[in-house]
Formats: structure tokens, C-alpha cells, sequence
């Protein structure tokens, strides 16, 4: 193989180190990783990285008591709680339904399957501004849902309880599309012999099923939860927007900004962005898991 | 209205390079770092589109880092144009990236060396050897793209500074008009948007029917 001449062209990085053992990058014949790489670097920086980082200064540019007054007031409290404890709820009310959702989709064919397959992914689809005024529409006390919960005594819409209604609403295609590909990997025969072997069918899917689909089902539920924490367009329509009742974290964040409130902004922002990370960690650990133990299994 | 083209228009190309360049970095060679690059390109979908606003007004608003030196050269950015556009690439940004990384990492190399071999350049190798290889999931990635970013209202609402007829992207229209209670031309502007998503979803479909397998990687 005539491979002098190309070697030549390899991008710079990784002709300067010849020795492939100790370098940074691998040798390769393919061309372009240098400016690939370059550009990437470049793009994350500009539109991702320094903004970011540009946050970080400006909360430090409190002091540690103004940062904490900023942060933990009790109306931030009441906002990371409502944040929380929605995003919470919501998301394991949409692992158990999603994961139902899931399971019809894989293993039953029904007339129009295709359309209800497609239908998962508008909450997704759709902006959040149209779901946040149509799901405020319907469950208001005078919409087609709310008029139903209304004599009951219980308001949905501009409560806590429509905050909940949106993000369950919005999380949906996160745990229903990380649980069907793993739903539709998992081979009929482990079941088949679960049954052969006398399990009853709920042995099966606590057995067998659930350590199969179980790290996909907690991937699925930290999307939608990450999702939740950090919702605004869908929320604020039917949330009411209430300060220590319904007002989410996001909110309180537009709050400080119209207030010019820059520096606090930036601080709640901090708090909610280190929350997000940990949760970004959290489902790299669990899919490093999940991992290992399909490569045991 | 013709705003949320515009930002559309700008946002979707300069996603669709950055996908493709950071893929074929990630994708082609093997370097130290990769997992710590590929989370970072996965950042923008934990964080929250109204700090995705934020961090731009910090930055480029009157009393954010690069504030002072802006006004004095007499540059906008926050609350018009340039700030909404910022702010749909940020929240758009992992989306073509993310489909085209897993199919190229499962095609390999081979292809591509094959075509050096045989003689070809690098944009030859590219256009005519990774390129077909991808489309279908490149579309696909386009086509989310394109659907989040017509339909960004958080992150699009802080930036925007709610200035009417200039800085008014459709999902902002529809806030400005349901909070004057007009409720009707709210929901027509609504439905025009759930049109849209609609034809996102069905086009969605079709690709994943027609070339389910040439996109699966990237669904797993």
C-alpha cells in the first residue's frame, strides 16, 4: 500500500507525535481531524462554553452572603420545591405510563399503530407556547377537563396541580423513545422460558423484564426530569404564575432579569445549571452501568 | 413572524455544519477527551432554555461582560435580532450532532480509507462516500432542528426584550395575544405552529419508515 503519500496528509496533530502509543490522537489516514476538531472546539466555545462561563462571573461577583440571600430566600425555596417536587412527580407518573405506553407499541399490532407510534412525539414536537395555552384552555375550570375536576373541589389550572399536568404532558416521549428500543431488543425466548419454568406472569416481569429495561427506564425518567426542571414555555399559561404557591424556578430567574436583578439572575441560574449537570453525570454513570451489565448478561 | 424564519434559517445551517464537523472528528479518530467533548455538546438539552436566554443577556446585555464595549461600537445583540438568533442555535445546538455521531461511529472508517486509498481527497472521500451514507439521518436531524427552533419560546422570550413588530418570533406572538385575551387569534396562531409540527412529525415518520435502518444508530 502506498501509504507514504498519506500519512503526509494526516492532519498535523497527529503527525507530530508519531509515537501512536503516547499521543493525544491516534493515527489515522482520513484527513481533516485538526480543522474538524478545530471548528468543533471553536463553535462550543463561542456559543456554549464562554456564555456559560460568562454566568459563572457574573454570580461571583457577589459576595457569599448576597449569594446565599439570593438563592435560598423563601421564595426561591418555594419555587426549587414546586420545580422539584413537579419534575419529580411528573416524571415517574411518565415512567409508569410511558413504559405501559412503550410496551403496547412494541408487542401488539392495532389498527393505526403507525399514527399512535408518530403521536408520541408531539409533546416534543410541538412549541411549548401552543401546549402551555392549549393545556391551559382544557383544564381551566371552564375547559373540557377542568369543568369535570372542578366540581369535585379541585382546580387544575393555575394551581400546582397544572404545573404537574404540563411537565407530564412535555416528559412523555423522553421515557416511552429510551425504553422501545431496548423493549424491542429484549428477545421473547428469555420470557418463554421464565413461563416454561413456572413463573407467573408478574415473576416474568419483575424477573426477567424489569433488569432488562430497568437502566433505559431510569435513563428515560432523568431526561424527562431534567426536562421538567428546566420547562417554561408550556408551564407559565397554566401555572398561574403565583409567587411562593406556582411560580417555578425558571420564572423566578425572568423575574430577577425584569428587575434588572442581573446578578441574582445569574446566581439562581448557577444553582440550577449545577443541578442539571449533576443529573447529566448521573445518567452517564447509570448508561456506564447499564453497560457493564448487558456486557455480563 | 418572518423572524422566526429568519432565526430558523441561520440557526438549522450553522447547527448542520457543527454537526457534521463534530462528528467527523468524534466519529473518524480516536482522541483523549472525546466523552468529555460528546457530554459538553449534550449540555444544551439539560439546560434550561430561559438560562440559555440568560446567559446571553449576561454576556452581551447592557450591563453584561461585553456590554459597554458593545454600545460604544453601537452593536445590538440582546433584544434584537442577533440575541434571538444566538439564543435558537444554543438550544438547538446538539441535535444534528447527536443523530449523526452514533451511525458514524457504527460505519467505521472503512469506507473512507478504501476512498484515500483509491486516490480521493478529502472532500471527494466526504461528498461522495460519508455523505450518502448519512443523509437520511442528517435530514433527520435537520428536520428536529428545524422543528425546535420555529418553536423556541424560552430561551427566545429573554432575549427578546418583548419589543412588538421587531423582535416577535410566532411562539412570542402567541403569549403577547393570550395575555390581551384574545384568545381566538392566540389559538389561530397556535394552530398555525401545530400545523407546522404536524408536517414535522408526518415528514419524521416517513423517514423512519422509508430508512429505518439508516437512521436506527442514532434512535438507540
Amino acid at each position: 500500500m502506498n501509504s507514504l503519500p498519506l500519512v503526509s496528509e494526516v492532519s498535523r496533530a497527529a503527525v507530530a507525535i508519531p509515537a501512536a502509543r503516547f499521543s493525544l490522537v491516534k493515527r489515522s489516514v482520513l484527513p481533516g481531524f485538526g480543522i474538524s476538531l478545530g471548528f468543533t472546539l471553536f463553535y462550543l466555545g463561542v456559543i456554549v462554553l464562554i456564555p456559560l462561563a460568562a454566568m459563572g462571573v457574573k454570580a461571583s461577583g457577589l459576595s457569599w452572603e448576597e449569594f446565599v440571600k439570593a438563592t435560598l430566600s423563601n421564595r426561591a425555596l418555594a419555587a426549587y420545591r414546586l420545580s422539584f417536587g413537579a419534575a419529580l412527580l411528573a416524571a415517574a407518573i411518565n415512567a409508569v405510563f410511558g413504559l405501559i405506553t412503550a410496551w403496547v407499541l412494541v408487542r401488539y399490532d392495532f389498527p393505526f399503530k403507525r399514527v399512535v407510534d408518530a403521536m408520541v412525539d408531539l409533546p416534543f414536537a410541538l412549541p411549548t407556547a401552543v401546549a402551555g395555552i392549549a393545556l391551559a384552555a382544557i383544564y381551566a375550570p371552564n375547559g373540557w377537563i377542568g369543568q369535570l375536576a372542578a366540581p369535585l373541589g379541585w382546580k387544575i389550572a393555575f394551581t400546582p396541580w397544572g404545573v404537574g399536568v404540563a411537565l407530564t404532558f412535555i416528559g412523555l416521549p423522553f421515557v416511552v423513545r429510551t425504553v422501545q428500543p431496548v423493549l424491542q431488543d429484549l428477545s421473547r425466548d428469555v420470557e418463554e422460558a421464565a413461563a416454561s419454568l413456572g413463573a407467573t406472569r408478574w415473576q416474568t416481569f419483575r424477573r426477567v423484564i424489569m433488569p432488562a429495561i430497568a437502566p433505559s427506564l431510569m435513563t428515560g425518567y432523568a431526561l424527562a426530569f431534567a426536562r421538567g426542571l428546566g420547562e417554561y414555555g408550556s408551564v407559565i399559561f397554566i401555572a398561574g404564575n403565583l409567587p411562593m404557591i406556582s411560580e417555578i424556578a425558571p420564572l423566578l430567574i425572568i423575574g430577577k432579569l425584569e428587575q434588572y436583578d442581573y446578578a441574582g439572575a445569574a446566581a439562581i441560574g448557577m444553582v440550577m445549571l449545577a443541578i442539571a449537570f449533576l443529573i447529566l453525570l448521573g445518567i452517564n454513570l447509570l448508561q456506564r452501568w447499564a453497560r457493564v451489565r448487558g456486557g455480563e448478561g | 413572524m418572518k423572524l422566526t424564519v429568519i432565526a430558523a434559517a441561520i440557526a438549522v445551517p450553522c447547527n448542520l455544519v457543527f454537526g457534521l464537523a463534530a462528528s467527523w472528528a468524534i466519529a473518524k479518530f480516536e482522541f483523549v477527551g472525546k466523552n468529555v467533548l460528546i457530554t459538553l455538546i449534550d449540555l444544551p438539552f439539560s439546560v434550561s432554555p430561559v438560562i440559555a436566554g440568560l446567559i446571553y443577556v449576561l454576556l452581551f446585555g447592557a450591563q453584561g461582560l461585553l456590554g459597554p464595549w458593545l454600545s460604544q461600537h453601537n452593536i445590538q445583540i440582546v433584544f434584537a435580532v442577533p440575541g434571538i438568533v444566538l439564543a435558537t442555535i444554543f438550544v438547538t445546538f446538539p441535535f444534528v450532532a447527536r443523530e449523526l455521531i452514533p451511525l458514524m461511529q457504527e460505519q467505521g472508517t472503512e469506507d473512507e480509507e478504501a476512498a484515500r486509498s483509491l486516490g480521493a481527497n478529502g472532500w471527494q472521500t466526504f461528498f461522495r462516500v460519508t455523505l450518502p451514507n448519512i443523509r437520511w439521518a442528517l435530514l433527520y436531524g435537520v428536520l428536529l432542528c428545524n422543528a425546535r427552533a420555529m418553536g423556541e419560546f424560552g430561551a427566545v422570550s429573554v432575549v427578546s426584550g418583548h419589543i412588538r413588530g421587531l423582535t416577535n418570533t410566532m411562539p412570542l406572538h402567541v403569549e403577547i395575544l393570550y395575555n390581551e385575551y384574545n384568545f381566538v387569534a392566540a389559538f389561530a396562531v397556535a394552530s398555525v405552529l401545530a400545523f407546522l409540527a404536524l408536517v414535522t412529525l408526518i415528514i419524521k415518520s416517513i423517514l423512519e419508515w422509508r430508512h429505518g435502518g439508516e437512521i436506527s444508530a442514532a434512535r438507540a
